[in-house]
């Protein structure tokens, strides 16, 4: 049996409201950001107050799930447009694109082995968190990761 | 004006919607919607002779909407809580280490080439998330072309051979490799990660989550002191 209008209605709204609840901590953050006159991202800063009031129990993660999803599934769209400015300045590709592009490439391998190392080392010597063979069971796993695929950051 | 800004931002939503599909039909990392959808536009403004200004002042709403899409990351970060709560300082510590290590690093690489201070700056920035290093990149005053063809290629890279170089490079741990993966490769990382597994596919999150938030809070103090 399919989705009952009322069914479709309520996750409409669901959407809307959440996408408010986003927005208010966005301009939240960076009203703060404003006032204070820190160098973090508004985005960021909203970030943590959504976190916490989800800690404190203020928000409940059904109230703003479903509009997360949502955005997060746009993300490549909402960057177009700034990202579109990358074929603005023609000179620069012809002229030091390609050193650039080996650095970041020579980096990007230099860091994935650092980072590895580094968390491969303390994961040995520090043991003792529910991926760490014991606590979590099979199913949970799996219901992690299929709650984590449902949050796939589509970008 | 209210013409051209419905102009550019249904032209924006069409491409978009034609290159998600491509890119939902195929999943091949080369077919990106970013990737794709930036060669439509920027052939479509230079074919009808307009200027990039006039196509960033018209779509600027559609930019602003990326604030609010960084503070959705907040729900997969909580649900995460149980891990972060056991694991916090260190994953925090292996991330502000990674952090740390790549912009010296991307820094002093870019600095031997030569390269100004805005590409130096901007080099380091491939390892974040695009929506919280656009800001970041505006902020420390880095290149934000050079930027923004960093993430892409970082992404587009652990997208396609991540995993397989993470083993190679005898990172043998899944939580491990995720960790590297989502400190490297951001989103298109992490969802390379949870075609692995699940594990690595969490720790793929936490990776991207934590560079992301510490990265907004490091790279500008790293920048004002380095330069």
């Amino acid at each position: 049996m399919g989705v009952s209008w009322r069914e479709r209605l309520v996750g409409k709204w669901r959407i809307l409201t959440g996408g408010m609840i986003l927005i208010a901590c966005f301009v939240a953050g960076h009203s703060i950001k404003l006032t204070l006159g820190l160098i973090i991202p508004s985005g960021i800063l909203g970030l943590l107050i959504l976190l916490g009031l989800l800690g404190a129990g203020l928000l409940r993660t059904e109230w703003v799930e479903d509009a997360a999803a949502l955005l997060l599934w746009l993300l490549p769209f909402w960057l177009l447009p700034a990202f579109v400015s990358v074929a603005e300045d023609k000179h620069f590709w012809r002229d030091g694109g390609l050193a650039f592009l080996g650095s970041v490439v020579f980096g990007l391998l230099v860091l994935w082995a650092f980072v590895g190392h580094v968390a491969q080392w303390a994961f040995a010597k520090f043991p003792g968190d529910a991926f760490d063979p014991g606590p979590l069971t099979a199913a949970e796993q799996e219901r992690a990761a299929m709650e984590i695929a449902d949050e796939e950051i589509a970008s | 004006m209210i013409a051209e800004l419905l102009a550019w931002s249904l032209l924006t939503v069409a491409v978009y919607t034609g290159a998600r599909w491509l890119y939902d039909r195929w999943r091949f990392p080369l077919l990106h919607p970013m990737l794709v959808g930036v060669a439509v536009l920027a052939i479509a403004i230079e074919t009808m002779g307009r200027t990039y200004a006039e196509y960033r002042g018209a779509t600027e709403w559609i930019v602003w909407m990326a604030g609010p899409a960084v503070v959705a990351m907040a729900v997969p970060v909580y649900r995460l809580r149980t891990l972060l709560r056991t694991r916090l300082p260190l994953i925090a510590t292996v991330i502000a280490s990674g952090l740390v290590f790549g912009f010296a690093s991307m820094t002093t690489l870019l600095g031997l080439l030569d390269e100004p201070r805005e590409v130096r700056l901007a080099g380091p920035l491939h390892a974040i998330t695009s929506p919280v290093a656009l800001p970041i990149a505006r902020q420390i005053g880095a290149r934000q072309d050079a930027m923004i063809v960093g993430v892409l290629t970082a992404g587009l890279i652990g997208a396609t051979i991540g995993p397989a170089l993470l083993r190679r490079l005898g990172v043998a741990d899944r939580r491990a490799r995720g960790l590297a993966l989502g400190c490297g490769s951001h989103a298109i990382g992490v969802a390379r990660a949870l075609e692995v597994d699940s594990v690595c596919g969490a720790f793929a999150t936490l990776g991207m989550m934590g560079n992301a938030i510490l990265g907004a809070v490091i790279f500008p103090y790293l920048a004002r002191w380095f330069f």
